[in-house]
């Protein structure tokens, strides 16, 4: 005997939810804690290893990609010693030559960008000799480069000191015989909070339009023509609000977490080897 | 690159994000992505006041991540933080949602990983717009419903039934239901009889 | 955006015509480029070491380019990217017109050392980057 009645009885109450994420109610076990256990790990290793971040445009990560770079990296770190610097610190590159007699070059200047992720990280040195401006970029991982040191290890106001072309000479004048000064170990990182001074425009970029902190005062150097200009021009400063946008171009603590601690068991099976006692995972702020 | 650096990392956030920032409709407002964020901004401001809100689903799935982060920087870097500060601000135009947000809200989550939200679909309305020389205009909205986890509404969601769709258990199910029901009536008709 | 047609440039040698260019403000600027191209219209730009042909002080003269302002994306490891675009005039015969080049010049200019005409000018450098 079919009672039909008893069928409805059957049915779920919830049949026209779809829940896409159920919330976690049971979840007590906290990756966060997880994450702070692990020790030896550097807070500032996006600012650090910009070359071991995630591309900022999505869909140009591949896991595969990385993992390879990676390899490649963490082996040719242990063959030259690649110091910790920052843009805006004072670095010295020796390269070798084949034009000279020497058979090598050294070139002195300040960082002034510092650029792609992976194997093919750049970073452009800025010098003025003889009242010529001169940048020189660099492949961080090129096997013509024999040594990079430090010579100044500090921070300036930004990330990106390309506005360095259009300020006066002396802001990027540097001393090719300077001496190497030492950072003292366990000390935060020195920011360098100087002002450039600006040549009058044009410019070779509109430096007022990004918000840069190490330029002094752009609007009243401008002339009336480009006082009226710029009056027009979009404002955007709310950008920088957008929370998702910036998540998206930026790394996440779970990857970077992941490449330290493959850093990590890299120096360790080296080291255990007995080939080498070089440290590749370093950071100057958090040296104990 | 940019001029200096935004934020300092941040742990994944647990909820699907599309690769692309989707338009949305900014009645009034000229399209823009400034109007965008006003719109987000409201919807935002909305869920952390009333703790589950109904929004067309297309809004609640884009406004869903600005939540989840807000949340993520009060729970990683606490009130004092510069970034924090600034953020909450600018998303919480009024003053009691950012005390709100880090004495109701936060201490929710303190030892917990995203997703700190919910976000359920509700049957499609459908809707009449406007009635034209005896011609009827409807619409259809999807819509969803958002909501911050641990609020104090009854739940969305049905607790989970042991239940199987399997015919076979079905039938079963259907089967003892009868055989119980027939039972019962035997059971009566022998008292009324006694 | 690499030395094209019109492009200024600065003469940095101690000849008496690039000095008046300079002191008159009237730059030269680049009038051809002696590279290979598809078509004159497509006419290839010129990198460092490449010779052109300028116009300086109502002349048409041949220089070697020894400085480019290379755009960012344009640039190559260990190369030294100067502000400005810096040229050696050369005279009729193809012989350096000064006789001592007065800003340093990038060493990757020390390849075209086979290069007759351009060994005189390299002759006349006297301090590399």
């Amino acid at each position: 005997m079919f009672r039909p009645a008893a069928r409805e009885v059957v049915k779920l109450p919830t049949r026209y939810f779809s829940c896409k994420s159920e919330p976690t109610r049971a979840v007590t076990a906290t990756k966060k804690a997880s994450r702070e256990e692990i020790a030896g790990l550097i807070p500032a290793f996006p600012e650090i290893y910009p070359d071991f971040l995630q591309s900022p445009v999505w869909n140009r990560r591949n896991a595969l990609k990385e993992e390879l770079e990676r390899q490649d990296m963490l082996e040719r770190r242990m063959n030259i010693d690649i110091p910790e610097f920052y843009v805006g610190s004072i670095v010295a590159v020796t390269s070798s030559d084949k034009n000279l007699g020497s058979k090598e070059h050294r070139f002195v200047g300040i960082c002034i960008r510092r650029e792609k992720e992976g194997l093919l990280h750049q970073f452009t040195l800025r010098n003025t000799i003889e009242n010529i401006g001169v940048e020189v970029l660099y492949d961080l991982y090129n096997p013509t480069i024999k040594k990079i040191e430090t010579l100044k290890l500090e921070k300036r106001l930004d990330s990106d000191l390309s506005y360095l072309v259009d300020a006066l000479p002396e802001y990027s004048t540097f001393d090719f015989h300077m001496e190497p000064q030492a950072h003292p170990a366990g000390t935060p990182i020195p920011v360098n909070e100087c002002k450039v001074k600006l040549k009058n425009p044009p410019w070779t970029r509109r430096w007022e339009i990004s918000s840069y902190r190490g330029i002094d005062d752009t609007w009243t150097q401008a002339t009336p023509w480009y006082k009226r200009k710029l009056h027009k021009t979009l404002v955007n400063d709310y950008e920088k609000y957008d929370l998702i946008a910036n998540y998206r171009t930026s790394s996440t603590k779970e990857q970077e977490v992941f490449v330290q601690t493959q850093m990590q068991k890299f120096e360790k099976e080296r080291h255990a080897a007995g080939l080498t006692r070089r440290r590749i995972l370093k950071s100057a702020a958090s040296y104990k | 690159m940019s001029a200096h650096r935004v934020a300092a990392s941040l742990p994944r956030i647990g909820v699907t994000i599309g690769h692309t920032p989707q338009k949305l409709k900014t009645g009034g407002i000229e399209p823009s992505r400034r109007a965008r964020l006003e719109v987000l901004r409201r919807i935002v401001t909305r869920t952390v006041r009333e703790e589950r809100v109904e929004l067309k689903w297309n809004r609640a799935v884009e406004a869903r991540p600005y939540v989840e982060r807000l949340i993520q920087l009060g729970v990683e870097r606490g009130p004092l933080d510069e970034y924090t500060a600034e953020m909450m601000e600018w998303w919480l135009p009024e003053k009691d949602l950012i005390t709100k947000m880090h004495e109701v809200i936060v201490p929710r989550f303190q030892n917990r990983d995203s997703p700190f939200t919910s976000l359920f679909r509700l049957p499609p309305q459908r809707l009449q717009q406007f009635i034209q020389n005896k011609r009827e205009v409807w619409k259809r909205y999807d819509i969803g419903v958002l909501e911050i986890d641990g609020n104090p509404f009854p739940a969305i969601q049905a607790a989970h039934q042991e239940q199987s769709d399997s015919i076979l258990d079905v039938l079963l199910a259907d089967a003892l239901r009868n055989h119980q029901i027939t039972l019962q009536e035997k059971l009566e008709a022998s008292t009324e009889s006694k | 955006m690499g030395i094209h047609r019109r492009t200024r440039l600065n003469v940095v040698d101690n000849s008496a015509l690039g000095k008046e260019a300079d002191t008159t403000g009237k730059l030269p600027y680049c009038i051809h480029v002696y590279k290979q191209g598809r078509r004159a219209k497509h006419m290839p730009h010129a990198e460092l070491g490449d010779k052109i042909l300028v116009a300086i002080r109502g002349q048409m003269r041949k220089a070697y380019v020894v400085g480019a302002n290379t755009h960012v994306h344009y640039r190559k490891h260990g190369v030294p990217v100067t502000d400005q675009n810096m040229i050696v005039l050369l005279d009729e015969e193809g012989n350096p017109l000064g006789n001592r080049i007065t800003a340093p010049i990038p060493t990757k200019l020390m390849a075209n050392r086979a290069n007759v005409q351009f060994s005189k000018v390299l002759a006349l450098a006297n301090k590399y980057i």
